[in-house]
This record gives structure tokens, sequence and C-alpha cells, in this order.
């Protein structure tokens, strides 16, 4: 099938089968419950659009890297929810290449069904960039680890049921060796969450803490002490869907609508409307030009042409895009402008939205839009990567 | 030390007491706590600040103040912009104040001072906020009936008075008084990106008085906005002067890869340049305050331009400071967000960027013509 083919039928699917109160809820940006984004995983899966990067073998599509970016854009575009990554993308491929027969039986089912949800604990209170820092400690005591520590920023900790985990098995020798990637069921005792709210007002992450948390050595995925080459590994698995210009194209129809909207206005200064439209138009010519880009690399890497530094590059200027449109976004809101209420986001669809709201919802891009050049790898460690990839 | 020049040892002085009483008063985990209560307590500050004479600041003894230089209002924003107070401060203490003083009411000017009245300013009615007033005023003097739309009215929500701008019979631009709890006056209010509250106001039929009619008038309210752009260009820069040192003082203490982020080279860039950008802010506090002495049809362009540049610093030292901080520079336990926040406020509290940059160019083609 070509891609193009491809793209099609992922279109149709998705106007067949996206609910629509999900779907409103995403055009109108709403906050999503765990239940709306469980419920179209579901729906993913039962028609065979889920884990389109696993292998037949393990349980997926076998897509090729184009069709994976035609989903993502095409699902995106259209408002449906992403898949959260941390089961599907993250800690079932880890399973799939580094664990056993028994984990992979155990764990595989519940994570393609969406019926066990992940975390990731992975940064800590010292240790963000420098991830090979961390000091949450795992120290073996007969059949189990016993496991303290601190983890920051474990998204979506109080929606899940399992945590994958990096933590230190060993001290001696560089900061990268000793450490192991653990599965954790969150109902073991000694695991409790503080919610951490972000500058948009919500709770979407955590702060983790592990005290005396006894964790089964069968959970040890890999090999002890070789948990870096997982991070590792994970690191690679997502260039993929790191530019994420799905949601950034629908967003950018909306800026255009607002922004025809604006320009009909002949009330407002001519002048005003001239800066408005230049600006609309740079930032239409810098996301095409990303789309552009992230489709060409992805036909290279099919092609053969080495990664190298390309996740960096996407993951750089798909934020740069993102926070350039969130804040044209907002300059389009005139006098409402300063709007936002973090409640805002988790109103009834049955309740109109007026202009504060709609202004609102674009001061939460904007407000949320700075966590992006921060979280998964700030933009200081990403050009890091690439001058030491191109000097 | 402050970033304010020229001041005398009584400016010295009540700089110093607002800014040690709003710190006091406004700890940080207490202002989250009040914000995110429900309803949010956004007058909390109010009593404790006004009873220092703050809301004198920017009037004349003649006018029932204790100032009325810039210098004497820029002291309001310098000291409760750095504190984050998101009590109507400077709506009342500038731009309500300023209002006032054009029309010589001695009793509104001591109401307004005693803290006792909220009279807030509601002047726009669209992106274009230096466009003439819509909303129609009909009869005159106290048998004023007012009619029509104000949106998005900062600190509309505690207001207990609207100073009201608005177009007579005679298509005269007329500046009305209108109760809170006026008849015919709807209020529905929301939140602002900054804690503040605000206010869709629409008028029908309501009462009011008429305070000031035809050019005086559109003199207070051109002298009145322009105060204000000027004391949000102080605030930009007291907000500046608190950002980044929190922000250096981090790079400092926080280590990774076994060294302190200050000693990376790509970092100290961005921290130079959030120091260049507060330079350039309190440097243009300084211009703004000065083109407040200056002839109406010249003050206008000025303040235009520092509203810009206030803009363009106030962006530079939030997003920097927030990028600096990592993680905690997104969290809403740390200040730096609400700093982050604020500043974005101040981008839309008189017009957009946007609405500015064209106004100044237009200003710009009729000097040069």
């Amino acid at each position: 099938m070509t891609a193009d083919t491809f793209r099609d039928e992922v279109r149709q699917f998705v106007a067949d089968h996206l609910p629509t109160d999900i779907r409103d809820k995403v055009r109108r940006g709403r906050e999503l419950d765990k239940d709306d984004f469980v419920r179209w995983q579901k729906i993913l899966n039962q028609h065979g659009y889920f884990a389109g990067g696993w292998t037949r073998e393990h349980g997926g599509q076998g897509w090729t890297q184009a069709q994976q970016l035609a989903f993502l854009q095409e699902t995106g575009k259209a408002g449906a929810p992403m898949v959260m990554p941390y089961g599907v993308n993250m800690v079932g491929p880890v399973i799939n290449a580094f664990g056993n027969d028994t984990q992979r039986a155990r764990h595989i089912p519940g994570i393609l069904t969406s019926d066990v949800w992940w975390c990731q604990g992975y940064s800590e209170p010292g240790s963000g960039s420098d991830l090979a820092s961390l000091k949450t400690r795992a120290v073996r005591e007969g059949d189990f680890y016993r496991v303290n520590g601190t983890k920051m920023w474990t998204t979506d900790a109080h929606w899940a049921d399992w945590m994958h985990c990096l933590v230190r098995t060993e001290d001696t020798g560089k900061p990268q060796e000793g450490i192991s990637f653990l599965l954790i069921d969150m109902r073991t005792p000694g695991i409790t969450l503080q919610p951490i709210i972000t500058i948009d007002g919500q709770h979407h992450t955590n702060q983790t803490f592990l005290d005396d948390v006894m964790v089964p050595v069968e959970n040890l995925v890999g090999v002890e002490g070789r948990g870096w080459d997982i991070a590792k590994f994970l690191l690679g698995h997502e260039r993929m869907s790191i530019a994420d210009t799905g949601p950034k194209m629908r967003l950018m129809a909306l800026i255009e609508e607002m922004n025809a909207g604006v320009q009909a206005d002949t009330r407002l200064p001519d002048r005003m409307r001239s800066r408005l439209m230049a600006d609309c138009i740079a930032l239409r010519e810098e996301l095409d030009t990303l789309v552009g880009l992230e489709s060409y690399l992805v036909r290279a890497w099919d092609q053969g042409r080495p990664v190298g530094a390309d996740g960096s590059v996407l993951k750089i200027r798909g934020t740069e895009v993102l926070q350039s449109m969130s804040e044209i976004a907002l300059r389009l809101q005139g006098l409402y402008a300063g709007a936002h209420d973090p409640a805002d986001l988790h109103r009834s669809l049955v309740q109109n939205d007026g202009p504060a709201q709609i202004a609102g919802a674009m001061a939460h891009h904007y407000l949320y839009g700075r966590c992006w050049s921060i979280f998964g790898g700030t933009n200081e460690v990403q050009r890091g990567i690439i001058a030491r990839n191109v000097l | 030390m402050t970033f304010l020049l020229d001041l005398n040892e009584d400016q010295r002085l009540i700089l110093d007491t607002l800014d040690r009483a709003a710190r006091e008063g406004n700890d940080f985990d207490q202002r989250r706590r009040r914000l995110r209560a429900d309803p949010p307590a956004r007058m909390a500050l109010w009593q404790p600040i006004v009873e220092l004479g703050a809301l004198g600041l920017g009037l004349t003894e003649e006018q029932g103040g204790v100032g009325g230089t810039p210098r004497d209002m820029a002291l309001l924003p310098a000291a409760l912009g750095g504190a984050l107070a998101v009590e109507p401060f400077q709506t009342v203490g500038v731009t309500s104040a300023r209002l006032l003083a054009a029309t010589g009411d001695a009793d509104l000017l001591a109401g307004l001072v005693a803290g006792s009245a909220v009279p807030v300013p509601a002047l726009f009615e669209r992106a274009d906020v230096f466009a003439p007033p819509a909303a129609r005023a009909t009869g005159s003097g106290d048998a004023l009936r007012l009619t029509g739309r104000k949106p998005a009215v900062r600190h509309g929500d505690v207001a207990t008075a609207f100073l009201v701008s608005a177009r007579g019979d005679d298509g005269a631009t007329v500046l009305a008084l209108v109760a809170g709890d006026a008849p015919g006056l709807a209020r529905s209010a929301f939140r602002l990106i900054d804690d503040a509250g605000a206010a869709d106001l629409t008028f029908t039929d309501s009462p009011a008085r008429a305070l000031l009619r035809g050019p005086s008038a559109e003199a207070a309210l051109a002298e009145a906005l322009d105060w204000t752009l000027a004391a949000l260009a102080v605030e930009v820069a007291a907000i500046c002067t608190a950002i980044n040192p929190a922000t250096f003082d981090y790079l400092r203490e926080r280590r990774q890869f076994g060294q302190p982020l200050a000693r990376f080279q790509g970092l100290q860039f961005k921290a130079a340049d959030m120091h260049i950008a507060r330079t350039e802010a309190e440097a243009v506090a300084d211009v703004a305050l000065h083109a407040l002495e200056l002839p109406p049809d010249q003050r206008r362009k000025r303040l235009l331009s520092a509203s810009l540049a206030a803009d363009r610093t106030g962006k530079t030292c939030a997003h920097h400071a927030v990028q600096l901080h990592g993680g905690m520079g997104v969290s809403d336990e740390l200040v730096i967000s609400h700093y982050a926040r604020r500043l974005a406020a101040i981008r839309a509290q008189i017009g957009t960027t946007d609405l500015r940059a064209a106004a100044l160019e237009s200003l710009s083609d009729r000097s040069a013509a």
C-alpha cells in the first residue's frame, strides 16, 4: 500500500470512528480524562490502528515509518487524542526488545488493550537534563529490590497502574553504569504521589516518592546495570512523534480562521491587521517547513539516512514553531488576550464558549507551550547533541 | 537599590515601606492559596496597602493625595508589581486617579485615596483601545443615562464603581461615573492569566453622572492612558529585577553533569541576554516617566515606544527565566511562572502589542508628514 492510500484510509477511519464527544473536547481545547484516552486507544486497537510501529509478531501493525507518520498527522489534524506514549510507545517496545517471555506474556496484552496504564519514572529532583546522575536506589534483598528515592515529572502517574522506572543498582564506575530498568506496580506499599501543578494551572504531572518499595526481581527488564542502554533505545524511539505536527496543523488552521476574522474586521487599524497577517504568513511558512522536514527525514531514514541528531533538529524546530504559534494565537484575541482560567478546560461541552474561554484556550497553549522546550530534554541539551554530532 | 532614579528621601522611604508591606502581606504560598480558593480572594492586600497612603501617590496634595509627580506614581508599580499584587492598586491609583484628578471632584478623590471606593476605568470596547467610544451617554450632568458594552474590564469583578468613556448626544466624548450596583448594569466576571479578575460589562440605560465632557474628557482619557503605560513600563522593570537574580541564583546552585549550570556557555549567553533586557527595561521605565512631562502631542509617541520596549524586554526575561529554570520554571510552585504570567497580562493590558505598534506607526507617519 502506498503511503498516500494509507493516509486516506486513516483519515476515513478517524472520520468514521472518533467519538464526537472526544473530538469536540479536543477541538474546543478541553482537558481529556483518562477514560477518553482509553476509549480511543481501545477503538484503535480493535480496528488494527494501534501499536503501528511494532512488528506483527509482537501484536503490532508492522507499519513503515512513513505510515506511522501519516497516522500521527491525520489523527492529530482530525482532533483525535494523542496516543499516550508511556505504554505502547515506550515500555512496550522495551519489553519486546529487552524483556523475557514471562514479562511479554504478562505485560504486552494489557498495553495493547490499554487496560493497563503506564507512567515513566526517569527524572529526579537532582537529575533532569543529566539523567545518568539519578539516585533512586534499588538494593537487592533476596527475591526483591528495595527501592528508595524520588521521581519528578511523573506525568499521569495519578492515572497509572504501573511505572517503568530507572533506578540505581550500583554506585561504582561511570554514572551510566549501574542503572537498571524496573517495572513497578503502582499499588505497591510505599509509593506516594504529590501533584505538581504546572504553569497552565493544570495537574498533569507529579512527584512520586518511593519509600522502601519492594519490587520483585522478576520485574527487572534486561540485565541489571544495563538500564542506560534501554534509556538510549527509548530516545531513538521518540523521533517519529517528536515534531508532533498533526496537532500543530490543527492549531494553525484555527489560528488562520481567527486571523481571517481579524482581517475582516475593518474597524481595526489597517496597520494592526497587516502586522498580524505578515506574522501569520511567516508562521505558515515555518509550519509548512516543519511538516516538510518531518516527512523528508522519515523517508530519508527509510532509505538509509543515518539518524544522527535528526531527532534533536525536529524537537527544537517543533517546539519553537509551537511556541511562536501560541504567541500569535494570543495576539489575535484583542481585548481578551489576557483571559485565562484553568477551570475552563474542564467545563462541560454543553456550556457555550465565549470570547474569554476561546482566548483562555489560546493562553493555555501559550503557557503549556513553554513546557515543550524543557520536558524530554531541553532545547539547550538538544543543541548540545547537534553540536557534538557536527563538530 | 531601586532602579528608579532621582528619588528624594521621602520617595525612598515610601518605596521601602510599600515594598516591605507588599512582600510581607503577599507571601508566595499564602497568595497562591488565596488565589486558588473558590472564590479567589483578590482583595486581601487592599486595606493594608491603602492604609499606607499608596492610592494618593498619583495625586497632588491639592487633589487629596501625597505626591502627583510621575516619580511619585512610579513607587506604586515598582513596589506592588514586584510583589505580584493582583489587587487593583495601579488601576485605581494610577488610571482612575488621573481621570478623577482631571475632574477636580474632591469627594470622589477622597473616596479613591481612602480605598473605600474602588472606581475602575471601563474605557475599551474593542481591540482598538485608542478608538473613540461608541457607548451612548444621553442627557447630561447627574441625569445621564448610559447604554453600551465594555468587554474585558480588568478588575471589573471587584469594582464598586466604573469610570466609563462614552459618546454624548452631541457627539462629544463623555467620562461618566456609574455605580457598581446601578440598574441596567450587567457584569460577567472571568479570570485573567495573572490571576486578577475581569468582567464583561453591559450598560442598558443605566443611570450615570457626567464627570467630563468634550475636549477635557478626551485630554483626561489620553493622559490617564499615558500614565498607565508608564506605570506598566515601571512594573515590567520591577519584575525583571525580581526574576533575573532568582534565575542567576538557580544557575549557580543547580548542578548537572557534575558542574553548576552557570558553567554552561549556552546558558551563560541566555543569562547575559536577560541582563541586557533587564537593563533596557530599567532605562525604558525612566524614559517613560520622563515622557509624562512632555506636552500631550509628544507624549503618546514616546510612551507607545516605551510600552513596546517593555513588552519585548519583559518577554525576553520571562521566557529565558522559565527556560533556564527547566522543569521548575513551568511549575506553579515557583514564583517564576507567576511573573511570566503577569508579564503576559501586561502585554495585553492596554491593547495588544500589535495595536500599540500600529498606533505608533500611525503617529510616526503624521509627524513625518
